[in-house]
């Protein structure tokens, strides 16, 4: 449901969120908070501290009061998280309930393997630069002293997936290295391969050949293999409609038409926003 | 009068002939009482006209006339006229703009009663004149906020609103029917009709006025032969106005009424079976029974429909508690200076959004859709805004939105929207 959502009282007090190093000043940058940072949030981030600060700062009594009686009685986090989320107007009964299943999706997993999943959600709703900042910042972390070659190893593989799905091969090539270096196997075997050949780049390609003992052969048959699956693209029913947007329609006048045109690309300038930021 | 009071209400009518003062100073009685032109004087009516002496003290009143003359100078005059307008004062080689003209004369009037109470405190004030357009008023509490009041605890009404508080404050046979008001001064005539609907939901006061300046003027009034003249003209004007209507109460003020013995025809046909009253005080009365916030009369259960106060309601729809509503912003029949309001939302996918103005009586609404400015790109719901209602004068407002940002996460943008509505076009 959209429209002007009635905003709550915001503090000139602030209240620090250390696990990220930000101040909130309200209960819907909270609330935002929460929503978009679930893997961080954890029984020790809700406090007597923060229920003081909802009871006394943000006056909303009700809900501090809630809260502080789960804190005593040692509830789950994700029950705390669900109150919280689901005060107000801020979020629809749907979006809480999106959150729950991504609490019970995710909940018992280490943090570096929350934040993979959270990467891996964004890639699967093609939100590749979004996705690209969670997987460097996973890495960033993995690379002080990670054990675990084989989680390594998939998260440069995802990355190199988020960089092909940006069309940056190059890039996409240098990621699906590092996971070959810390476990190769024939998928990233194939992948340097498409990647370095999408790329057109022949440092690369010379690279895959004397590095991985591609042959010319095998290099041909990545090529058909590409081909077949540009041409495959072409005809898929989403992008043909996409396409038909940008057809004048039987007798279709001009004015139309270019508001048609413009609200498609409207979309696309909102969604690239979204994903910049 | 020498003793210590606590002003509990003050009112102050700026005319350009005179200015008046009454003050409440006792909690247990709604009684005003008038300050007197000068000490030992029992009339009200302060000139007004001002003195600036050498030693840059103002004076106002008999004071002020006293003063020049000892000096040797001249009293300025015409200066409410000058603070309506926003002009400025040329007085002996220095210009003084209408705000400092605001600021000494209220100061001087505040003096004069602390002279004659030698020691005083006022809680609440309240400014009438005979209209309280936008610069006048924003003066007004400019110069009040400068002397220390704080701004709840000012009003600025005009001559009708002011009307209209003095009369729910008599008894009910005052107003049980159409109640008239003829204010007859050296600056104009301006005849009041004060209607109550009290079978209507919301319960409404009315007040029209029509203004017969052009067709009297004071000076000929020490004429007894254009006084003839005026009694018969102003008899016209009573059989017309009160054709199928019936008053209960006629009040006449202004030294045109006041000050001079006429208009006998007209006052036979007045106080046919109706209660008449002369007097100078009533504005000024008006006006401290406004400053008295704590005074509850039957006056709080009626919507004002007159000039100075605002015609519609304002609102806008938002989403609060998963319901969308209705969420008003101003009332109708609120004092236009006072019938602002501020509101923050987030926006949850939308590029728009709808003010509704309504008709209280007619309940006939206006939806204006109003286009937000392209903030930059952030995410949904990660835009704070306020929303911003205020009115320029009783048929004018102004919405503005700003944006907020989104506390740390996203900084506000600088980027903001203005629009102008006027309500006369949209009925």
């Amino acid at each position: 449901m959209s429209g002007l959502i009635l905003a709550l009282k915001r503090s000139d007090r602030a209240y620090y969120i250390s696990e990220s190093d930000i101040k909130i000043y309200s209960l819907e940058e909270l609330q935002y908070y929460i929503y978009n940072n679930l893997y961080l949030v954890t029984e020790s981030f809700f406090t007597p501290g923060l229920a003081d600060y909802i009871i006394n700062v943000l006056d909303l009594p009700v809900l501090g009061k809630k809260l502080e009686v789960m804190i005593k009685k040692g509830v789950s986090y994700k029950d705390m998280v669900s109150l919280v989320l689901s005060y107000g107007s801020y979020y629809t009964v749907g979006e809480v309930r999106d959150a729950e299943a991504d609490m019970r999706e995710t909940g018992d997993l280490s943090l570096a393997e929350k934040l993979k999943s959270k990467g891996d959600n964004l890639v699967r709703n093609n939100k590749y630069i979004q996705a690209r900042k969670v997987y460097e910042a996973l890495l960033s972390q993995l690379d002080k002293g990670s054990k675990n070659e084989d989680f390594v190893a998939t998260v440069w593989n995802n990355l190199g997936f988020t960089y092909m799905g940006l069309f940056l091969y190059e890039e996409g090539y240098y990621c699906y290295k590092m996971a070959a270096d810390c476990k190769l196997s024939q998928p990233i075997l194939d992948r340097l391969a498409i990647s370095a050949l999408l790329s057109e780049n022949k440092d690369l390609i010379e690279d895959v050949e004397k590095q991985y003992g591609v042959s010319s052969d095998d290099l041909d048959e990545y090529r058909v293999y590409i081909e077949k699956s540009i041409r495959k693209i072409r005809v898929e029913p989403k992008i043909l409609n996409n396409f038909s947007d940008f057809k004048l329609r039987t007798k279709e006048n001009m004015e139309s038409y270019y508001l048609r045109v413009d609200a498609v690309i409207e979309d696309w300038k909102q969604s690239y926003r979204e994903e910049v930021n | 009068m020498n003793k210590k009071v606590e002003i509990l209400a003050m009112g102050i009518d700026l005319a350009n002939d005179y200015t008046q003062i009454a003050v409440i100073d006792n909690p247990d009685s709604n009684e005003s009482k008038g300050i007197p032109a000068s000490r030992g004087n029992t009339d009200c009516l302060i000139h007004s006209v001002l003195y600036i002496s050498p030693e840059g003290t103002w004076h106002i009143g008999d004071d002020a006339v006293k003063r020049a003359e000892m000096d040797g100078g001249e009293c300025a005059e015409d200066i409410v006229n000058i603070m309506l307008s926003g002009g400025e004062l040329q007085y002996n080689g220095s210009v003084y703009s209408a705000y400092e003209l605001m600021c000494g004369y209220l100061n001087a009037c505040i003096e004069h009663v602390r002279f004659l109470y030698v020691d005083i405190s006022i809680k609440e004030i309240c400014i009438t004149a005979v209209d309280n357009p936008k610069v006048f008023t924003d003066n007004a509490y400019k110069a009040l906020g400068t002397l220390g009041f704080l701004k709840e605890n000012i009003r600025v009404i005009s001559h009708s609103e002011a009307f209209i508080y003095y009369t729910c404050a008599q008894r009910r046979e005052i107003w049980v029917n159409d109640v008239c008001l003829m204010d007859f001064t050296k600056d104009n005539f301006t005849f009041y009709i004060l209607t109550t609907k009290r079978n209507s939901n919301p319960k409404v006061i009315n007040v029209e006025l029509t203004d017969y300046t052009q067709m009297f003027n004071i000076e000929k009034l020490s004429d007894p032969k254009e006084a003839e003249k005026y009694d018969v003209k102003l008899y016209n004007v009573i059989l017309e106005k009160f054709r199928k209507r019936v008053f209960s109460t006629v009040f006449l003020t202004g030294r045109g009424f006041n000050a001079f013995s006429w208009p006998e025809q007209s006052m036979e046909e007045l106080l046919n079976k109706r209660h008449v009253f002369k007097g100078y005080n009533l504005f000024v009365k008006g006006a401290v029974i406004a400053a008295d916030k704590h005074n509850k009369t039957e006056r709080n259960e009626f919507l004002f429909e007159c000039p100075g106060r605002t015609k519609v309601d304002v609102g806008i729809f938002i989403m609060h508690d998963n319901k969308n509503m209705n969420l008003t912003l101003s009332k109708a029949g609120t004092n236009w200076h006072e019938a602002g309001a501020t509101v923050e939302c987030i926006l949850d996918d939308i590029n728009r959004f709808t003010v509704v103005i309504t008709d209280p009586v007619s309940m006939f609404n206006r939806n204006i859709s109003i286009v937000l400015p392209t903030f930059p790109g952030r995410p949904n719901k990660a835009t704070r805004v306020r929303i911003a209602l205020a009115y320029t004068d009783d048929t004018n407002m102004v919405i503005r939105v700003d944006d907020m940002g989104f506390g740390e996460f996203f900084k506000p943008s600088g980027v903001n929207l203005v629009k102008n509505i006027n309500v006369s076009q949209l009925f």
